[in-house]
């Protein structure tokens, strides 16, 4: 090949990437989102969507294929927060796991903090980790399977220390600088920090839950001052957590007798939400002749909603519109549903309120009336756990 | 030699009666225990305590209380009884050579006592129990 044609078919090449280029720049502009997100912004997994506007926003790079905790948000909203696990050969060699910090407008990771690499690999469930209200400590909870907590100071970037909290796990949010964790006893576990978050004193108090008879499951929902967690029977166990010690507050059950006769139960993986402007307590349920083994493991097909002021149950409705059969289907593997229903559910907080489900894609819907406003996201990922973005309403 | 005999009764009355219990005990080790614990008791150094000669700590002030006071004893879905039994199995099997002369099996009156109470700074109660140990 001569000189000339080799130039000539360089300059060839050279013009036609960059021509692709610019056509590639022209379709896939990236945008600066906001760091005030819009009372509709929702992840689906680590897609962030406007599902007001069934808009796809953006996508966090967040690794291990779903194995991350959800996001926590800094209070200022610039910031967001999950924990990942990384090994030196992939799928084996020496673990590291890390608080991983994003960017809430470019969705780009920024910093990491590395912490001991024990946190427990559960996938994308709730109590992975907690945000103390003070909004300075972020705990991990770690399963080796000893059960401790990874402090971790989100201000200062940096690892603070490890507590122990045998025989009790996950962890929540339960204080200024206080986290509740469950015990296998059917106890509670309460982790007071200290100004720098070292630990200052942990209390056990038996008797919250029958970890035996009728355990209760990880989807836990905050309202105000109280923790709600609701057990496979369908039976809500309050826990008070304003004063110095936890106060377990009277159980009541979603079921009636009727209910019960009819095989009722609650299902599904995120199965509560609260709406708090109207207390308003909306739970996934399903009819199973048997109990189920994991309520988890089965989509809910119907979502009731309750006044937790009456205790009442006040709408029903059905969990995912009607669809086409095809477009309906059973995942598996991690996270796998009985894919005939919603496996999850979430409420918007702001004025006009959306209720989402994940279940055969993404439908929205008015919180109050039910109304449908999407019944099927388009252009957006089918399923995943769903996070609020403005966590701060 | 009467002593000898008495002895020898001794041990035939306690092997029939953890033969009796032998097979819901070794039962309940695979299906609580064994998953972190392992096969021969030998736990994962950093990790998983080895069982191994874990009846030395019997021999110390408070370290019949503190072994069911652990989280994995005390918090384990089986009821006083079998608690018990596998505690007892776990102790002849994997630590035959660190068991007290006079040691007296657990009961399940005794371990739904003491798991009532469960440990809240393992690591602390482990290193003052080790210490007497060690001297």
């Amino acid at each position: 090949m001569n000189v000339k044609i080799q130039s000539f078919l360089f300059i060839a090449i050279f013009w036609t990437n960059v021509c692709f280029a610019q056509t590639f720049d022209s379709h896939g502009a990236s945008e600066v989102l906001p760091v005030e997100p819009e009372p509709d912004w929702v992840f689906i997994g680590s897609s962030l969507v406007d599902v007001m506007d069934n808009k796809f926003l953006g996508i966090a790079g967040v690794s291990g294929g779903g194995m991350g905790s959800s996001f926590t948000f800094s209070a200022d909203n610039r910031f967001m927060f999950t924990v990942e696990s990384f090994y030196s050969r992939g799928n084996r060699g020496q673990r590291t796991d890390t608080v991983t910090i994003f960017d809430t407008s470019t969705l780009a990771p920024v910093d990491e903090i590395i912490v001991p690499p024990k946190r427990a690999l559960m996938g994308s469930i709730d109590g992975a980790t907690a945000l103390s209200d003070e909004n300075r400590f972020l705990a991990v909870f770690n399963l080796t399977p000893a059960t401790s907590l990874s402090v971790v100071d989100i201000e200062r970037r940096e690892f603070v220390g490890e507590i122990s909290t045998p025989g009790c796990s996950l962890v929540y949010p339960a204080g200024e600088r206080r986290y509740l964790m469950l015990c296998a006893d059917g106890g509670v576990l309460s982790v007071t920090l200290d100004e720098d978050g070292g630990e200052l004193s942990k209390t056990r108090t038996a008797g919250y839950f029958d970890p035996e008879g009728d355990p209760i499951t990880e989807a836990g929902v905050r309202y105000g001052d109280q923790w709600l967690f609701v057990s496979f029977g369908g039976v809500v166990h309050p826990l008070d957590v304003s004063g110095a010690t936890l106060q377990f507050e009277d159980s009541w059950s979603l079921l009636t007798d009727e209910d019960r006769a009819e095989n009722w139960r609650i299902a599904g993986k995120q199965h509560l939400v609260i709406h708090q402007a109207t207390s308003r307590l909306y739970s996934l349920v399903r009819q199973s002749e048997e109990p189920l083994d994991d309520p988890g493991d089965m989509d809910g097909t119907e979502i009731w909603v309750y006044d937790l002021e009456s205790r009442q149950r006040v709408q029903r409705l059905e969990a995912v519109p009607e669809r086409e059969d095809e477009e309906i289907g059973a995942t598996t593997g991690i996270g796998s549903t009985s894919g005939d229903g919603a496996s999850g559910i979430l409420v918007t907080q702001g004025d006009g309120s959306v209720l989402v489900t994940v279940g055969g894609g993404v439908s929205v819907r008015n919180a109050i009336t039910g109304e449908y406003i999407h019944e099927q996201l388009k252009n957006v990922p089918g399923s995943g756990r769903l996070t609020l973005r403005n966590q701060a309403q | 030699m009467r002593l000898t005999f008495l002895l020898a009764v001794l041990v035939f009355v306690f092997n029939l009666f953890s033969e009796a219990n032998a097979e819901s005990a070794h039962f309940n080790y695979i299906l609580h225990c064994q998953g972190c614990h392992l096969v021969n008791g030998g736990g994962t150094s950093g990790k998983i305590p080895a069982l191994i000669g874990v009846g030395r700590f019997l021999s110390v002030e408070g370290g019949r209380e503190f072994l069911v006071r652990v989280p994995g004893v005390s918090g384990s879905l089986v009821n006083d009884a079998e608690l018990a039994e596998v505690l007892n199995w776990i102790l002849y099997e994997f630590s035959p050579d660190n068991l007290p002369r006079d040691f007296e099996p657990y009961d399940a009156e005794e371990v739904g006592r003491y798991r009532k109470d469960p440990l809240v700074d393992v690591e602390h109660a482990k290193d003052r129990l080790l210490s007497l140990i060690e001297t």
